[in-house]
């Protein structure tokens, strides 16, 4: 069955249009990302132009997070504070990437930097999880064969190692408004999530995606906030940050196609619920590291798509 | 009296003449090639994906005809792509064909170049090798070389699907002078109206031709919502925005009511 899209000016498969779906929000149900690093590529593979793909991406992302977050606040596994906080700082850098954006590609340098920065933040960002995850569960194996005696000991040097760590923190310690956040279980200045979003949200702009997948490292690694609250404060950030992006796009470009977007949250929507079901059956690090064989998979593609000659040398404009 | 006598008789001869005319056009189809695209007017459903078309006519004295299918000339707005710091292949900048057809369909009963002399070709805007003279392009690329990149060009669009070259599947009858060719209208093709011209063709010139049209339009809630996508952005920006998070939060609520948790 065909359905014609308006805006895309293409004719495309239901059902291939709703498994998209589908696949992409059992991600977002899962890990906490958009899937917007994976979607957008997916949709210009059957041949939406580029400019629509990321468009009507971000107003498929408002549904599966709406629905992604929904689920998760029903867990209790939303942190609205850090959220928050994270949101204004996320609005504020996506606003500064945009014009850090503008300026590069008035001067022809912008296409570069996005192609440089996506590789390097995927294969950093994927790199560090996957191994950090590994060591996680290395280590759940080994504590499981100890003895009692064993493990009172490295729990004894744990402690001790968190200790002399908070006391190195000085810096941090020291920023003014320091606020405890109860869902998370951590305290920090506000100063931090603001600035952390601030950061996510350049690179998000300079690489033109919601910015989940960078965004969840950030809170596990930075933050210390625990996986299962990071997932679904995530959700609740994304869903705002996308909600900006549908309208500015619609609005601007005309390039959100409301009927590739209806048939893609379709499979999203219900694909965010399976994935936080299916999240809660998995461990934290099982969850951290099939994200990033994902990330990590997405990275080779990408490098893969820089060495090898294309067979076209012509392309749309925009997209990546 | 005689004035009125010479003037009946060069009514007369007048009459007789347009009769001849008839009657001869009648009996010899050769005269008057004729092309029908049906059907010619397309409607763009929500459930198109393209359609059948079929172009013939009669008339054709020739054994050779071509069908050529075109939009109006406009620009082409691209990329190209290129070595970035000599490893990397990416897009490297802008490059523009000027005076191209978005959409370029051309069928034939043999290859074109054997059938039709260079000059033919160019006056009467055959094939892809006349579009190529015709184009412009403009780019800021270093070396540029016009060849490769218009070769480039039309390796995009027929990938696009937005051109086409084919042999051998016109049908012609030679009894009857008719011709009939069956064609896969792509639905990528836009909205807006396509001339449809048929070349009879002998001893590598043009001999006769025969012109129609193809007008392909949006209906129905697929012209609704294009029309709102550009006049109404606000409005179309919200709905989109609301369809997205009614269909999020309702999904959810679907979920717990299947007491899942």
């Amino acid at each position: 069955m065909y359905i014609y899209l308006p805006i895309a000016l293409t004719s495309v498969t239901l059902w291939l249009v709703v498994g998209l779906g589908l696949l992409v929000g059992l991600l977002s149900g899962l890990f906490g990302v958009g899937g917007g690093f994976l979607m957008t590529p997916l949709l210009m593979m059957i041949g939406i132009p580029p400019t629509v793909a990321a468009a009507t991406d971000a107003n498929q992302i408002v549904a599966a997070s709406a629905s992604g977050t929904l689920a998760h606040w029903r867990l209790g596994n939303v942190d609205f504070k850090m959220g928050l906080l994270l949101l204004v700082g996320g609005f504020t850098g996506g606003a500064l990437g945009v014009h850090v954006i503008k300026v590069l590609r008035a001067t022809g340098g912008a296409d570069f930097l996005i192609k440089i920065t996506y590789v390097l933040m995927l294969g950093i960002v994927g790199t560090f999880m996957f191994f950090e995850s590994l060591n996680a569960l290395k280590k759940q194996k080994a504590a499981a064969q100890m003895t009692d005696e064993q493990r009172l000991e490295i729990e004894r040097k744990a402690k001790e190692r968190a200790e002399a760590k908070a006391k190195k923190k000085g810096f941090l310690a020291s920023l003014p408004l320091q606020m405890h956040f109860e869902k998370s279980g951590v305290t920090h200045s506000a100063f931090l999530p603001v600035g952390l979003g601030i950061f996510v949200g350049i690179l998000a702009a300079i690489m033109g995606v919601g910015g989940g997948f960078l965004m969840v490292p950030v809170m596990i690694y930075m933050l210390r906030m625990p996986m299962h609250v990071v997932v679904g404060t995530s959700l609740f950030q994304i869903m705002f940050t996308c909600v900006e992006v549908t309208f500015l796009q619609a609005y601007q470009n005309h390039t959100v196609d409301i009927i590739l977007a209806i048939l893609l949250l379709l499979g999203s929507t219900i694909g965010a619920q399976i994935g936080t079901k299916l999240g809660k059956k998995l461990q934290g690090d099982q969850l951290k590291i099939l994200l990033a064989a994902i990330v990590l998979g997405v990275t080779v593609k990408m490098i893969l798509g820089l060495v090898l000659e294309p067979s076209i040398l012509l392309a749309h404009g925009g997209g990546h | 009296m005689r004035q009125k006598m010479v003037k009946n008789i060069f009514f007369l001869h007048a009459t007789l003449f347009v009769c001849l005319c008839f009657l001869v056009s009648m009996s010899d189809p050769a005269m008057a090639l004729t092309c029908k695209a049906t059907p010619g007017k397309i409607p763009v459903t929500i459930g198109y994906h393209g359609t059948k078309v079929k172009v013939e006519g009669e008339g054709l004295a020739t054994q050779d005809v071509v069908v050529q299918i075109s939009s109006k000339l406009g620009s082409a707005h691209l990329k190209y792509k290129g070595k970035a710091a000599g490893i990397f292949w990416m897009k490297l900048g802008n490059i523009v064909f000027e005076d191209v057809p978005k959409v370029y369909l051309i069928y034939s009963t043999n290859d074109v170049s054997k059938i039709l002399s260079k000059e033919e070709c160019k006056e009467f805007s055959i094939g892809y090798e006349a579009l190529e003279k015709k184009a412009k392009i403009e780019t800021n690329m270093k070396d540029f070389d016009r060849d490769k990149w218009m070769v480039e060009f039309f390796k995009f669009m027929e990938d696009e699907n937005l051109y086409d070259e084919e042999i051998g599947q016109i049908k012609v009858d030679k009894k009857s002078h008719t011709y009939s060719v069956e064609i896969d209208w792509p639905f990528q093709a836009p909205p807006g109206e396509y001339n449809v011209e048929v070349f009879a063709v002998a001893g590598g010139k043009v001999v006769d031709q025969a012109s129609a049209k193809i007008q392909v339009e949006q209906v129905g809630i697929v012209k609704k919502l294009s029309h709102m996508a550009f006049e109404k952005p606000a409005l179309y920006g919200i709905i989109a925005l609301v369809v997205a998070i009614v269909a999020g939060f309702g999904v959810g609520m679907i979920f717990k009511g299947g007491g899942a948790h």
